[in-house]
């Protein structure tokens, strides 16, 4: 288990996480989503030792990161941006992971014909989305245990996607990797991601099982025989709301049998239960907290 | 240290470091190839592999550690299994291996090709104990100043400003003892600036391991050098070890960087200009304090990476030629902060004074313009053990007089067609023209004869004129001329 506990983070005078908590458990894909800025490079940074906290503490299953530093060898990072020294090739970029990471050849290779690279390519040289499968492909010949993905997936085309998302299955399932993906693609991260994070303000003000989550809030889209107003639905946890005419469309917080059952107590004309996705699921969570800041 | 992280600095590098070996092999063993002596040929050798060590330490920090100044670079080699500590200490150790290595192999094996019956053992372990001190010293500094920068370029423009530091040092002293220091004695003032450099230092005591002649081993060098690398110990602590890595690519405002290091230049050169202005002032340093003032904004701007002309820069630089004007001034008025009035004796057992001086030939005393045709020169010269130096001494009285009327004539206002000088020096011996603690004195009136009479008389003391009747000049001893003009 990856547990992050009371994490302070500044850049000079602007915090940037702020008291953040968080809790991700083994063999799982954590979604970590959040406006731009909100500190989601800067979280995986610090969970993979290139940053140093200002106060708190990461452990991964119960070691801390930054003072047990061979913890690491059981991380893999990918940032958005990754290093390729000049006249590098796949092949002398191995050197690094073979003699710092617990390295699999037979996996290296397996990767590389999966990604459908070879050792001779020289990494400069590639297009944005092949150096990506370069990093991925490195990132999991050294048998991780926790991958952190900084919008690293974006750039993949679908079919490496695809064989992408395979990958991570099977390692999942065989080896308990723990996946931490950082994307702006919220589409993407809804196939692959069984949890998410909302960063925001520095914390993760909301997080938790991705399936129960979007069951928790729905759209409604309602019709009265009487104009109505959102007072009118002061007792719902109501994240979204807009009316136009006699027609009002809501995204509400909550149970959707036990919402469905109040709802009709109104007497609605209609009543159509559409479910949200990841996307509207992060929209109207950071809309909702907006208006409860204002 | 990290042995994996070795391990992978050596088989990422092998081919540099390979390269790198036989270069230095090949070009040290070039002084090899003179016939001359053998054991000059050797240490000829050694210079040549000091010289491409030291290049070294400059070159290998920036090659091992310009990771830290790339954001993408130090994602991936700061997210390594190895704690920061031990990063640290592996890159060194792996430079230190690399340029010491190189060193130790080329001194041996040349010594036991060439040179082992012209060179002893206890030399050459002198020269590679020294060698590993140079290296590693070198190394652990010129590394602290590439840290203190947040990108590459500024990393190596810091280790270039701080390395040239003592020499912009050097200038302002040299200037203010020439300006405002009558006598303007360089000799026991210049030293100091040899202290601020670790590589100067370094280099003065591998000639005394070259075995130069005359250049004696330094323990205050070793020391201070010591002490230096010490602190950039504690610098590397603080800025690898605990350095904030979000810092790369950003600009460089660590205090000991540009915002010191281009209001320490600038204030250096004001210096040096001001001290010349105070002896002679020109319009041309005016302009000079505008090229001045010019630089200054282009450096805030290779600082900045923006063009940046504020009230502040202005303030601070008008701020800077201030305080530079100040301590000028403060410096003349007090004939170079009391440093005129005094002079300093060196080990030596003997002082050596020189008067010359182009006068009139009816009066010795009176001195004619460099612009007049010359008449008569006048030469005296007067060798003083120090033990008989005292108030009670007639010729030291006698020069005393002289030394302080040409202190007078430096700090006057009046200008004076000066040729008349005298000279102050150590020397080991009366009869010796090693000189050392040189001062020199302008007159603005010469010896009177009678004191040129009792330089003449004294035991240690002679005086010549040369007569410039002809083109050539006809050289008297003082009693000669006196007959000839029938004194």
């Amino acid at each position: 288990m990856l547990k992050i506990e009371h994490l302070y983070k500044s850049f000079g005078s602007k915090t940037v996480l702020d008291d953040l908590n968080l809790e991700i458990n083994d063999s799982s894909i954590f979604g970590l989503v959040g406006i731009n800025g909100a500190g989601k490079s800067t979280l995986l940074r610090l969970i993979a030792g290139v940053y140093e906290a200002d106060a708190g503490k990461i452990t991964l299953h119960g070691a801390d990161t930054s003072k047990e530093p061979l913890t690491r060898k059981e991380i893999a990072f990918v940032p958005d941006e990754a290093y390729y020294p000049v006249g590098a090739t796949i092949g002398s970029m191995k050197l690094l992971y073979e003699t710092m990471y617990s390295f699999s050849e037979a996996d290296f290779k397996k990767y590389l014909e999966l990604f459908e690279l070879d050792e001779k390519m020289s990494v400069n040289n590639l297009s944005k989305g092949m150096k990506r499968r370069v990093s991925l492909l490195f990132a999991l010949s050294i048998k991780p245990k926790l991958l952190l993905l900084d919008e690293a997936y974006d750039g993949l085309e679908p079919l490496a996607r695809l064989r992408f998302k395979k990958a991570l299955s099977g390692l999942i399932e065989d080896e308990g990797l723990t996946v931490i993906i950082s994307s702006h693609n919220l589409r993407e991260l809804e196939d692959i991601c069984d949890s998410f994070g909302i960063l925001e303000g520095g914390r993760i003000v909301s997080y938790g099982d991705l399936l129960e989550s979007k069951d928790m809030i729905n759209k409604y889209q309602l019709a009265f025989a009487e104009e109505k107003t959102r007072e009118d639905f002061s007792e719902f946890d109501v994240l979204h709301y807009e009316q136009e005419g006699r027609v009002q469309r809501l995204v509400i917080r909550g149970n959707q049998e036990e919402v469905t059952a109040k709802l009709e107590g109104m007497k609605p004309l209609l009543m159509d239960v559409l479910p949200v996705s990841f996307e509207e699921l992060f929209i109207y969570e950071l809309e909702s907290r907006g208006e409860s800041n204002e | 240290m990290n042995k994996s992280w070795f391990r992978y600095l050596f088989r990422n590098y092998r081919i540099p470091v390979i390269f790198f070996t036989v270069v230095f092999f090949g070009i040290s063993a070039i002084p090899l190839i003179s016939s001359g002596n053998i054991h000059n040929d050797y240490m000829g050798s050694v210079e040549v592999m000091t010289v491409l060590a030291g290049m070294m330490t400059y070159i290998l920090p920036v090659i091992l550690f310009a990771f830290v100044h790339n954001r993408r670079s130090s994602d991936q080699l700061l997210a390594l299994p190895l704690s920061r500590s031990e990063q640290l200490i592996t890159n060194m150790a792996f430079a230190f291996t690399v340029i010491f290595g190189s060193f130790l192999l080329t001194s041996v094996l040349l010594w036991l090709i060439n040179a082992i019956h012209a060179v002893s053992v206890t030399e050459l372990l002198t020269v590679i104990g020294q060698e590993a001190f140079f290296t590693l010293t070198l190394l652990v500094i010129h590394t602290f100043w590439f840290l203190i920068a947040n990108n590459t370029f500024d990393g190596i423009v810091m280790i270039g400003s701080w390395t040239c530091l003592p020499l912009l040092f050097l200038g302002v002293i040299s200037s203010f003892v020439s300006n405002t220091v009558a006598g303007g004695n360089f000799s026991d003032t210049g030293g100091i600036a040899m202290w601020l450099s670790p590589l100067a230092m370094n280099i003065h005591n591998l000639n005394f391991a070259l075995a130069a002649s005359d250049v004696f081993y330094n323990w205050g060098y070793t020391a201070v050098t010591a002490i230096y690398a010490i602190a950039a110990c504690y610098g590397l602590y603080s800025q690898f070890v605990k350095r904030k890595s979000e810092r790369a690519g950003q600009l460089s405002d660590h205090p000991l960087a540009y915002r010191l290091i281009i209001n320490l230049y600038a204030f250096g050169i004001l210096l040096t200009i001001c001290f010349s202005a105070m002896n002679s002032f020109s319009v041309s340093m005016l302009t000079m304090i505008l090229l001045l003032l010019f630089i200054y904004v282009v450096a805030q701007f290779v600082y900045r990476r923006k063009i940046q002309l504020t009230v502040k820069i202005l303030g601070l630089f008008a701020a800077l030629t201030v305080a530079a004007a100040g301590c000028a001034f403060a410096a003349y008025h007090t004939h170079g902060f009391g440093q005129a009035e005094r002079y300093t004796f060196t080990d030596t057992g003997y002082i050596a004074m020189h008067y010359n001086s182009s006068v009139s030939a009816d009066n010795l005393s009176r001195i004619r313009s460099s612009e007049d045709i010359p008449e008569a020169y006048v030469y005296a010269e007067v060798v003083l053990p120090v033990s008989e130096i005292s108030q009670s001494n007639e010729i030291w009285q006698i020069m005393e007089k002289y030394r302080q009327a040409g202190i007078d004539t430096f700090y006057s206002e009046e200008t004076y067609p000066v040729t008349a000088y005298l000279t102050y020096n150590n020397t080991d011996s009366p009869m010796s023209y090693t000189y050392t603690n040189s001062y020199s004195y302008r007159l603005s009136e010469g010896i009177s004869l009678e004191d040129l009479i009792a330089i003449d008389s004294y035991r240690n003391g002679s005086v010549t004129v040369t007569d410039y009747d002809d083109a050539y000049g006809t050289e008297y001893s003082l009693s000669a001329w006196l007959s000839k003009k029938g004194d």
